[in-house]
């Protein structure tokens, strides 16, 4: 295996190409489940589950697949495994599946795990694809998680589902709109931090020549 | 058309078969680990929503039995016939609470599923269960809707006629006094009789 590609491929799901923040992938859920840390943690783990799983078959089938009915295809393997975490929710997480119970089908049609699909699992080994639904998973999951927290302490006045005494709550109409607002600034913050980030790395990659150079003039 | 496209076609249909009857199967096996009775689970949440024990019987009570009921219900328009059917109905253990899961038709998004709790001849508790109203929250936020079901007596809660329901919330409303009236049709029907001895 791979160590570089490995290290490349878990910094892009979580940083580089995160899916919420950078690549802008499946807002739908991320607004509408963002409302407390809990929906946000389930919704990101629901959303790993499927990532992971679909990653690993599509890319396990991607020779035998053929490319006029790969869409098609892709879309049964993914819907099987949002139909497995539905079915598990409902059964062992009732009131979970009350609450986010409609978004969890919605997965099927969620873009970054068709777009991961497509991009990626249908072009690479199965252990790479699923290190792929992982960090995207992980990315996605650590986003909503970000939001949920920021949304459920500035619109809910709560913590993890904990009221916050004196702390007041918007009603439902502010709260969503805020949670717009939550997300466009939490996207800034994130590429703000990100570009310092690869900035810095590109100075030090220009930088490391003249260091070693320094280096062997000393010795 | 050639023949190297004939078999292009076919095999992308035997593949996406293959596929289908892969994740049918591996479905198949999901739903029977996680699959519940019904029965049972109505049985679990009379228990939950009442806090008094409820022994699942071997036969179905409402087996033979008449289920559907209609009531005639308020509405903005005027008045209108709502059906509503019981889908399971329990006695306590201590033999003090009928429960009943009813599921009331004629609401905005379907069928709305009620547990209708019936103790002393009186309505004594009354919890939504799986629908897909938006205005359920309404009715619960209502201080006066579910307020005038509950102890009353139900020889006075038959027909339906004379409940008010929720402005906004209309055809919710009807659903529920719909499923509220077939609980209390079936408790005199079947039941007032050996509970009052």
């Amino acid at each position: 295996m791979d160590k570089a590609k490995i290290k490349d491929t878990m910094l892009d799901g979580l940083l580089r190409n995160n899916p919420t923040f950078v690549l802008v992938l499946g807002t739908c859920p991320t607004i509408a489940t963002t409302t407390s840390l809990f929906n946000a943690f389930a919704m990101g783990v629901a959303t790993m589950f499927v990532l992971i799983f679909s990653n690993l078959f599509i890319s396990l089938l991607r020779k035998a697949i053929p490319d006029r009915v790969r869409i098609p295809c892709y879309i049964v393997i993914i819907s099987t495994f949002v139909i497995i975490v539905r079915q598990v929710m409902n059964r062992f997480m009732p009131d979970l599946y009350t609450s986010i119970g409609t978004f969890i089908d919605l997965i099927v049609v969620n873009c970054i795990i068709l777009a991961r699909a497509e991009s990626y699992a249908s072009c690479n080994k199965p252990l790479y694809s699923m290190l792929d639904g992982v960090s995207m998973g992980l990315g996605f999951t650590c986003a909503l998680c970000i939001i949920g927290i920021v949304r459920e302490f500035l619109a809910g006045g709560a913590f993890a589902g904990f009221a916050i005494p004196g702390f007041p709550a918007m009603d439902a109409t502010a709260a969503n709109i805020f949670g717009f607002i939550v997300f466009g600034c939490m996207m800034a913050l994130f590429n703000f931090l990100v570009q310092k980030w690869n900035a810095r790395a590109k100075r030090a990659e220009k930088a490391l020549p003249l260091a070693r150079a320094a280096e062997e003039a000393a010795k | 058309m050639d023949r190297a496209k004939k078999r292009a076609i076919f095999q992308s249909i035997g593949v996406l078969a293959v596929i289908a009857l892969v994740c049918g199967v591996l479905l198949g096996a999901v739903n029977a680990l996680t699959w519940v009775d019904p029965r049972t689970e109505a049985y679990a949440k009379f228990a939950a929503d009442t806090g008094f024990s409820f022994t699942v019987p071997e036969e179905d009570d409402t087996e033979g039995r008449e289920t559907a009921f209609t009531a005639t219900v308020s509405s903005s328009g005027g008045t209108r016939t709502v059906t509503a059917e019981i889908e399971y109905y329990g006695l306590s253990d201590d033999g003090t609470v009928h429960a009943f899961c009813v599921s009331g038709s004629g609401g905005y998004g379907g069928d709305v599923q009620m547990y209708v709790y019936i103790r002393g001849g009186m309505i004594y508790k009354i919890v939504a269960g799986e629908n897909s109203e938006t205005f359920m929250d309404s009715l619960a936020g209502s201080d006066t809707f579910y307020a005038q079901f509950l102890n009353v007596p139900v020889s006075e809660l038959l027909d339906g006629s004379g409940t008010d329901y929720v402005s906004g919330a209309t055809r919710s409303s009807n659903a529920v006094t719909a499923a509220v009236g077939a609980a209390a049709k079936y408790y005199e029907l079947y039941l007032a009789e050996a509970a009052n001895g």
